[in-house]
């Protein structure tokens, strides 16, 4: 996996956000369901696109899907994810 | 007493007798005059939750986030909303319920049926028109709202109705707007209704299925029976009180003495880490939430040991994901529910087995099992050269059905009268019947779509986007293959003409709810016809799901 800056993540993030949403601008602590016209299932078609994105498996069982509801959350989470991971190398 | 009240009365069935002595109650009439079959007690939904609250007054009846109702706190609430009622000068229509489900919900939902009034849920997700709409159609006594969703629902709830407000902490109620003496117009709903859902109608308007209180004691009388809940037991409330599955939810579990627990709408379609953390012992939703699960891998074996009961209705339930929900969680028995609303609920059900066998698997979808004793359903077909004669439309008959929609202008051919008198409702779905007496679904037999379990007409969708774009013409089709997945609008607009795919969109949110929003919108050049000339849909649908191409209308709306 290659190492991404927080910035690069959020970026990214951002990118595949907006490609899914018609609003013009989002707040990046904004959340999805509330402030933009996706709905559950549109969530759930972002939340796989990043995992294919990111080469990441979110584990579902274990994470609040609230907690990944905004630009903020899911960076935060992913690079946390992409630390771990990159742990020990 | 409001009239109607007589109608409020529910059965207690043998799973009740060990809590007899817990609610105090005689149970001496188990043994009944008609037999095994008949055996219970009847008593009135509101006595029961009288009865619960006075025995177990600290069991928790309603979960949402952190905050916990009591039993007891249930009941004062309902006494509470029941007494402003009574006290005031507003009429003897139904009561709209304008909030997210909740304590308060379920205090009004009670509180309406002692009163002997049909309730009529509203969701903060609609769009005002919409609710203006349902509002003008049921001409209600009073609205119910909550101080969480009342900002939300500000424009669609203005007008001259009695506002009723419930506080936040369920501790304070007051009159938004006061009701008038002589103030309000005669509702067309009667006392015998116990609740009104609005589906997407073919008329572009929504319509109106009223629902007996006769016929919601008969599902009762089956599901607390068959799939019911017991004192601690931690029932799931997924269903928004818009979608009639939500009435299984509330009445079910609060009947049954068990905890309600509030899904939050983020974690409606990923619910694992809530089915978890709630330590929810009966599950019920529908199957798009199990499949998202199992999209992102959590349905991994074992992950929900707690769950003992697991419900699914509102979509075809595929055997690969039932198969892998069955393994995440090996203590529930998972049942396949079916019924459109003008059912009541559910009317069919089946018990799935910890092996499928190969009769019943018809095209990799889960049997929709039998029809509920004391109902009835025939698979009517036509007869018609190569048909077979197990196949056709399923039409439904019993107590459980509905006799009519709230406009008469909506569905004169879905109902079809017997000679002999009885009256059949055409559910549009076709089914086989197989050797053993097992209903299949099979599809619709119209253009009606499904999407996360809520019924959509595209004529509903397509007329809106011809309203807003009078030089456009639109087919919406469900695509479930391709890049685009879900609603798709495909439109074809005549020359320089064209609005951008967010302006079909934003047109659709002004006036629809949200899950009859295309997620797509495609510009084609021209429509695919078939041999009569017709917009051949299929063809629609096959190049939105295989054309990979970028869509159109939406390059140039960006």
């Amino acid at each position: 996996m290659k190492m991404q800056s927080e910035y690069e993540i959020r970026g990214a993030v951002r990118r595949l956000v907006s490609e899914r949403i018609d609003q013009v601008s989002l707040d990046d602590s904004a959340s999805f369901l509330e402030s933009t016209d996706l709905d559950s299932m549109g969530v759930v078609e972002l939340l796989v696109a990043i995992e294919e994105e990111f080469s990441v498996s979110i584990d579902f069982v274990m994470i609040d899907p609230g907690s990944l509801m905004s630009v903020n959350g899911l960076t935060h989470h992913l690079s946390t994810l992409m630390d771990a991971s990159n742990g020990g190398y | 007493m409001g009239t109607g009240n007589e109608h409020r009365i529910v059965r207690l069935h043998r799973c009740w007798r060990p809590f007899a002595g817990l609610l105090g109650m005689a149970f001496t009439s188990w043994e009944s005059r008609q037999g095994r079959a008949e055996a219970g007690m009847l008593v009135t939904w509101g006595a029961v939750i009288d009865l619960l609250a006075r025995h177990r007054p600290n069991d928790a009846a309603v979960e949402t986030g952190a905050q916990q109702t009591s039993y007891k706190q249930l009941l004062d609430l309902t006494h509470e909303i029941r007494e402003q009622i009574t006290r005031s000068p507003a009429g003897a229509g139904p009561i709209v319920i304008a909030d997210d489900p909740g304590a308060g919900a379920c205090a009004a939902i009670v509180a309406a049926q002692a009163l002997g009034r049909a309730y009529v849920p509203l969701s903060a997700s609609h769009p005002a028109p919409r609710i203006q709409q349902i509002l003008a159609a049921v001409e209600p006594a009073l609205i119910v709202q909550s101080d969480r969703t009342a900002i939300r629902m500000a424009e669609g709830l203005s007008g001259h109705y009695p506002l009723l407000t419930i506080s936040r902490q369920l501790d304070n109620l007051s009159w938004a707007r006061s009701p008038e003496p002589g103030a309000n117009s005669p509702s067309p709903i009667g006392s015998d209704i116990a609740y009104v859902m609005f589906t997407s109608g073919t008329t572009g308007r929504p319509k109106g299925v009223p629902v007996r209180a006769k016929s919601l004691m008969a599902y009762l009388d089956v599901a607390t029976k068959r799939f019911g809940v017991r004192p601690g037991d931690r029932a799931s409330h997924f269903f928004d009180l818009t979608f009639d599955l939500s009435v299984h939810d509330v009445f079910v579990t609060l009947l049954g003495g068990g905890t309600l627990v509030v899904i939050p709408a983020e974690q409606r379609m990923l619910p694992a880490r809530f089915i978890r953390e709630k330590e929810i012992s009966h599950w019920f939703s529908v199957p798009s939430a199990a499949e998202s699960l199992q999209r992102v891998g959590a349905l991994r074996p074992g992950v929900f040991p707690q769950l003992r009961q697991t419900l699914f209705c509102g979509e075809p339930l595929r055997w690969p994901v039932t198969e892998a929900w069955q393994s995440a969680a090996p203590n529930s028995r998972v049942i396949n529910l079916y019924g459109p609303t003008e059912a009541t609920i559910a009317i069919s059900y089946y018990v799935v087995p910890r092996r499928r066998s190969r009769l019943d698997d018809i095209y990799g979808i889960v049997p929709i099992g039998r029809v509920f004793e004391g109902q009835h359903g025939r698979v009517f077909s036509r007869h018609e050269a190569g048909e077979q004669p197990n196949r056709g439309e399923l039409q439904l008959s019993g107590s459980q059905v509905i006799s009519g929609y709230l406009g008469a202008a909506d569905g004169h051919d879905a109902f079809a009268p017997d000679p002999d008198g009885a009256v059949w409702y055409r559910t549009g779905d076709a089914v086989e019947r197989d050797g053993g007496g097992l209903l299949h679904f099979l599809g619709r037999i119209d253009h009606q779509l499904k999407i996360s379990g809520y019924r959509v007409e595209p004529a509903e969708i397509e007329d809106a986007i011809h309203r807003a774009f009078p030089a456009c013409r639109s087919v919406v089709v469900r695509c479930d293959r391709g890049e685009r997945r879900g609603l798709v609008a495909a439109i074809v607009c005549k020359e320089g003409d064209r609005p951008s795919a967010s302006a079909v969109r934003e047109a659709c949110a002004s006036s629809l709810p949200p899950y009859m929003i295309p997620a797509h919108v495609v510009e084609l050049a021209s429509w695919p016809v078939n041999a009569n000339g017709k917009i051949d849909l299929s063809a629609v649908r096959r190049q939105l799901e295989e054309n990979v191409g970028p869509d159109v209308v939406a390059q140039r709306g960006a």
